[in-house]
This record gives C-alpha cells, structure tokens and sequence, in this order.
C-alpha cells in the first residue's frame, strides 16, 4: 500500500506557467479555500504523476503558517494509484524538508476521501462546522450539494505525524 | 414490479429489546453521551413485515437530546435504516425533543454517509474517545472497516 508504483515518474511541476494556466481552468474562479483564505495557483507548489511524459495526477501543497499542507490532490485520468503515489510524494518530501506533520483538510461529504486518507495513515485532528458555508459567502461558486448528494456545510482535518 | 412488502414501524416490546441489546453487546457496556447503560433504560423502534423484525433504532434519552444507540439493519430489506431513522425522527418531535445524537468511530466513513445523507451534520470530533474506552472495554477492536484504526468518535446531530 505504501510503495509508488514504479509506473510513475513522480517530479515537481516546475513550468509555473503551465501549471497556473491548468490550476485556474480546474479550481471554480480559479482560488481554492485555505483555513479561511482564497488562495491562488501561483501560491501552491505542485508535483505531478507522470507516464510517458503524460501527467496522471498532482497534488498541490503549501506552508500554511509553518504547516504543510496537502491541498488539492486530482487524478486527471483513470489509472490506478495515481492517488496513493502522490500522496506518499508528499509524506516523502515533508519529511526530507524537517515537517513534523503533514495535513489535509476534506468537506463533509468526502466520505471516500477520508476512508482513503485514514487508510494512509492520516488521522482526524479537527472538525470545523459550518465552514464551507461561511466560505460560500465570498465565493459563492462553492456548490452547496456534494459527493453522495450530501449537504457541504463542514470542514473535516487530517493529519500524519512525518 | 412485485408489490414492495408494508414496512411498519413501532415501538418494540421490552423483553425482546433487551434480549437483543444482550446478544449485541454481550458485557452489557454501551457507552453512551459519556456514560455507560444498561439495556434497561434503552428504548428502541423496530421495522416490520408482519411479526418479522427487520431492524431496530435504538438511543437513550437525557434532557431533550435522544442519543443514538445504534441503526441496526438484520435482514437485506431496503429502505429499513433510513425508516428507522425518519421514525426515530418522527417520534422524537412528537415528544418534544430537540435534538438526535448521533456518535460512530472516525472508520465508519459508511455511517458518516448514511447519517449525512439524512440531514445530520457533524458537530463534533472526540479525540482518542475509543483509545479511552478500550481500556475499561478491551474487546473494542484496534481497526475498523478497511483496517483503519479506531481511535477517534466522531458525533453528528440532527435538531427536531
């Protein structure tokens, strides 16, 4: 479970300028949310999943008041794996860079996710009701209804001790 | 197609909750809003076809908030959990209740779903609650669905 599958080559996406072009297509108003602060693609580090050159997948980081913290992490085809091997990229550098921990943060709904990030280890450290919904004030493309048809109201937190 | 058995829904009768609350919980520990009970202050709904229990909904009243014991489901039939929920609902606001609380261990990812999809939301997280518990009931199990390990107790409700 945590090994990277050898079909990967996993790198930091270094062109800036392709992977702002890409975040800003994929984020809706091209920001995402960050313990209460829009943030833009140009303030997050990415590294993605390659086969052939091809990207599979990334995972976007960043030191959120000297927390690091998983952000996005897509598979942008089907293939398998994309996801844990992205996720052990991160666990990886966070420890060669000194992290104690590394978090992430899922709405309520991702119940998938948080089976996936649990069985990787990760553990719940926080939950924060209501949060989605006070971010849906300024952003107001933030969707109301998410995975499962469930309500995105809140704000679950994770962590793996590096 | 076939027409779909009447589910009913009542109140079940004293003996055979607690004859089920046994067989679940064999050392008689349910530990519930901080405290441990006994089968005797449970009430419980079972789902019906006919005289065959299909489920039961079972919680522990304090004040004004029905703590959820537990959603069980024993047969395959569809629709049981949610209507034992939706009449958990039902009679707790006829009761004048204000809340239904619900707590699950941080793997059950399947009960955050079911419990959600009903219009719960999740106010609270119980950090290392199982961790604590374990100690005074050691047959809690380490993990959980998909081999996660229980440590967490994540609460949800739903106001009345």
């Amino acid at each position: 479970m945590n090994a990277v599958d050898p079909v990967f080559e996993i790198r930091p996406m270094t062109d800036r300028k392709a992977l702002d072009e890409m975040l800003k297509l994929r984020w809706s108003d091209g920001t995402i949310f960050v313990r209460g602060r829009l943030v833009k693609p140009d303030e997050v580090e990415a590294i993605g999943a390659y086969v052939d050159n091809r990207l599979q997948g990334l995972v976007t980081w960043r030191i959120e008041e000297g927390t690091l913290y998983m952000l996005t992490l897509n598979n942008i085809t089907d293939r398998r794996g994309v996801g844990g091997a992205l996720m052990e990229a991160v666990i990886k550098m966070g420890r060669e860079k000194g992290f104690p921990f590394l978090r992430a943060l899922l709405t309520n709904d991702n119940v998938d996710g948080l089976r996936f990030y649990q069985r990787r280890g990760f553990r719940i450290v926080a939950v924060h009701p209501g949060v989605i919904d006070m971010m849906r004030q300024m952003k107001p493309s933030i969707p109301s209804t998410g995975a499962h048809g469930i309500p995105m109201r809140d704000e679950i937190e994770l962590e793996i001790v590096l | 197609m076939s027409n779909k058995p009447e589910l009913e829904f009542r109140p079940m009768e004293r003996e055979r909750l607690v004859e089920l609350l046994n067989l679940r919980w064999p050392d008689q520990k349910m530990f519930i809003c901080g405290r441990f009970v006994a089968p005797e202050e449970v009430e419980g709904i079972g789902v019906y076809t006919g005289e065959r229990l299909h489920g039961m909904a079972t919680w522990v009243i304090h004040g004004r908030i029905m703590y959820v014991v537990a959603v069980n489901a024993f047969t395959e039939l569809r629709g049981a959990g949610i209507g034992l929920v939706d009449a958990m609902i039902k009679l707790g606001r006829a009761n004048n209740m204000a809340l239904l609380r619900a707590t699950i261990s941080n793997d059950n990812v399947i009960a955050l779903r079911f419990y959600q999809k009903r219009g719960f939301r999740i106010t609270g997280l119980n950090r290392g609650m199982f961790d604590a518990m374990r100690h005074v009931k050691p047959s809690i199990p380490l993990t959980g669905i998909d081999g996660i390990p229980i440590r967490d107790e994540l609460e949800l409700e739903y106001e009345l």
